[in-house]
């Protein structure tokens, strides 16, 4: 963990951030409820999994601890009543906030959780174009939305910053790929990497153009959410710098009490930021016992 | 310009294939308002969406929507996932077990039904908790088609703590 030393500045508590940061991670077990009731769910963790605790500020979603349930085994989730992620995943599709017939995009999308948490939220019925770079990777998104037996998902592939088509999205979610400093906690081998300072200005670049051609492709007053599982400002505030600050505003993000978050920040090393990107949010592992996030929702002007 | 890949466009077909799940499971028409079905090109896979959806025809879309049958009728038949999607709609052609059967089903893929005297298929196999998918009937047995290797992802059955949902 010695690489996270760098946040030293950011992070209100170094030690208890660095602490958290190696603790295994709690999985989230949440309701397709395009297929079956959260009452049905609910006596579903309670025989297989009864320290599974109601989350109260996610829709449908259980919280259940480290190593207590192997969820994704469960004849229900082969069934395709449920679905399991981590918690911090949920928050950028619920700032999202899609609503039934809408037309969402998911740029960053394999393998698809989040595309199949947007169409859940949406009721199944709108559309939610799915993109990804690398073709073989959509085979994991058609294999969850066949599964959870969803109908309004539309599969394409192809570099994000590059998709073709106008300004006709009324969401746009924006998943980038990042160094993935946030997955540490992670068993299935999240990422415990050292970067380089070169890696971060790497994935600058790719990020920019991602979230740029997503601005251009949400209708005005549409809404874009950025979001990334990595820490490095040059990955997160640096990215929303420099992309059409005259098109796009960066909102300010409500959330419910209990959830405790900090504020982007307005410089990093050198660097000053536009002011608004203090609206955006990071989520630190230590205060809500979660993974690593950030999350920026901006305005189409 | 025609683009350089084949695009979705609604299946000429569609009346076939609701006549079909009507006449076979006996899913009314009318609990199919508010979908369309649809075809890429020449494939043979038909695609259900919701309307007013239409894939866009500016980029080339890989697939759309939730496969109804891989090829069309009269050979072909709905697959596993339409039939747990939309399973619940059917009056006909259904097999009902409890959940016990169920789990034996899903583990082993078939359980054996002295006196079952339907034959063929495709049926649709429902429990309490969900749909299970598509059954046939072979030698008098009661088969489900699951997918490959999905008994090996599944947690073994002595360490599913099993109470059961019908009894409880
Ligand atoms: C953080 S992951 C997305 C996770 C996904 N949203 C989910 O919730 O399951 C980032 C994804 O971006 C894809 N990717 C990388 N470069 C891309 C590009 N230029 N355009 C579109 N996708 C890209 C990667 O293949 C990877 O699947």
């Amino acid at each position: 963990m010695e690489h996270l030393r760098r946040y030293q500045c950011l992070v209100d508590d170094l030690a208890a951030f660095l602490e958290a940061a190696a603790a295994p991670l709690p999985k989230v077990v949440w309701a397709n409820s395009v297929r079956t009731g959260e009452d049905r769910v609910a006596e579903i963790l309670a025989r297989r999994c009864p320290q599974a605790r109601r989350l109260p500020y996610l829709d449908g979603a259980w919280r259940i601890p480290p190593g207590a349930g192997r969820a994704g085994k469960w004849p229900e989730f082969a069934l395709g009543l449920i679905h399991t992620q981590e918690e911090v995943s949920l928050w950028p599709v619920r700032i999202l906030d899609p609503r039934p017939g809408e037309a969402v995009l998911d740029l960053c999308a394999a393998p698809g959780s989040k595309t199949a948490r947007i169409v859940v939220a949406m009721g199944d019925g709108g559309s939610v174009l799915a993109n990804d770079k690398k073709w073989p990777r959509l085979q994991g998104i058609q294999d969850i939305v066949a599964r959870m037996g969803l109908t309004s998902v539309l599969a394409c592939h192809g570099d994000g910053a590059q998709l073709p088509g106008t300004a006709r999205f009324d969401r746009v979610l924006v998943d980038a790929p990042c160094t993935g400093e946030g997955t540490t906690r992670k068993s299935e081998g999240g990422n415990r990497a050292q970067y380089r300072h070169n890696d971060h200005a790497k994935m600058q670049a790719i990020q920019k153009g991602l979230l740029r051609r997503a601005v251009e492709l949400v209708r005005p007053g549409g809404l874009v959410v950025y979001a990334t599982c990595t820490y490095a400002p040059e990955e997160n505030e640096g990215v929303l710098d420099g992309v059409y600050p005259e098109k796009a505003a960066i909102e300010p993000i409500e959330l419910p009490e209990g959830i405790t978050v900090a504020g982007g920040v307005p410089e990093w090393g050198d660097q000053r930021f536009r002011p608004d990107v203090t609206n955006a949010i990071r989520f630190w592992p230590h205060h809500n016992d979660t993974g690593g996030f950030f999350v920026a929702r901006l305005r189409r002007l | 310009m025609s683009p350089a890949f084949a695009v979705f466009e609604p299946y000429s077909d569609a009346e076939a294939v609701w006549d079909y799940l009507e006449g076979r499971f006996g899913m009314a028409r009318s609990a199919f308002q508010g979908y369309r079905l649809w075809q890429r090109g020449r494939g043979k896979t038909v695609w259900i969406l919701p309307e007013p959806v239409e894939p866009p025809a500016d980029l080339k879309v890989e697939w759309a929507g939730l496969p109804v049958m891989r090829q069309p009728l009269p050979r072909g038949f709905p697959t596993n996932a339409f039939l747990r999607r939309f399973g619940d709609r059917a009056t006909r052609n259904v097999f009902d077990v409890d959940w016990e059967t169920a789990l034996g089903l899903m583990y082993d893929h078939q359980i054996e039904a002295e006196a079952l005297e339907a034959k063929g298929g495709p049926y649709v196999i429902r429990s309490s908790v969900s749909p299970l998918g598509r059954g046939w009937v072979r030698k008098g047995r009661l088969l489900l088609e699951t997918p490959k290797g999905w008994a090996a992802q599944l947690l073994p059955p002595a360490e599913l703590s099993e109470l059961s949902p019908d009894s409880g």
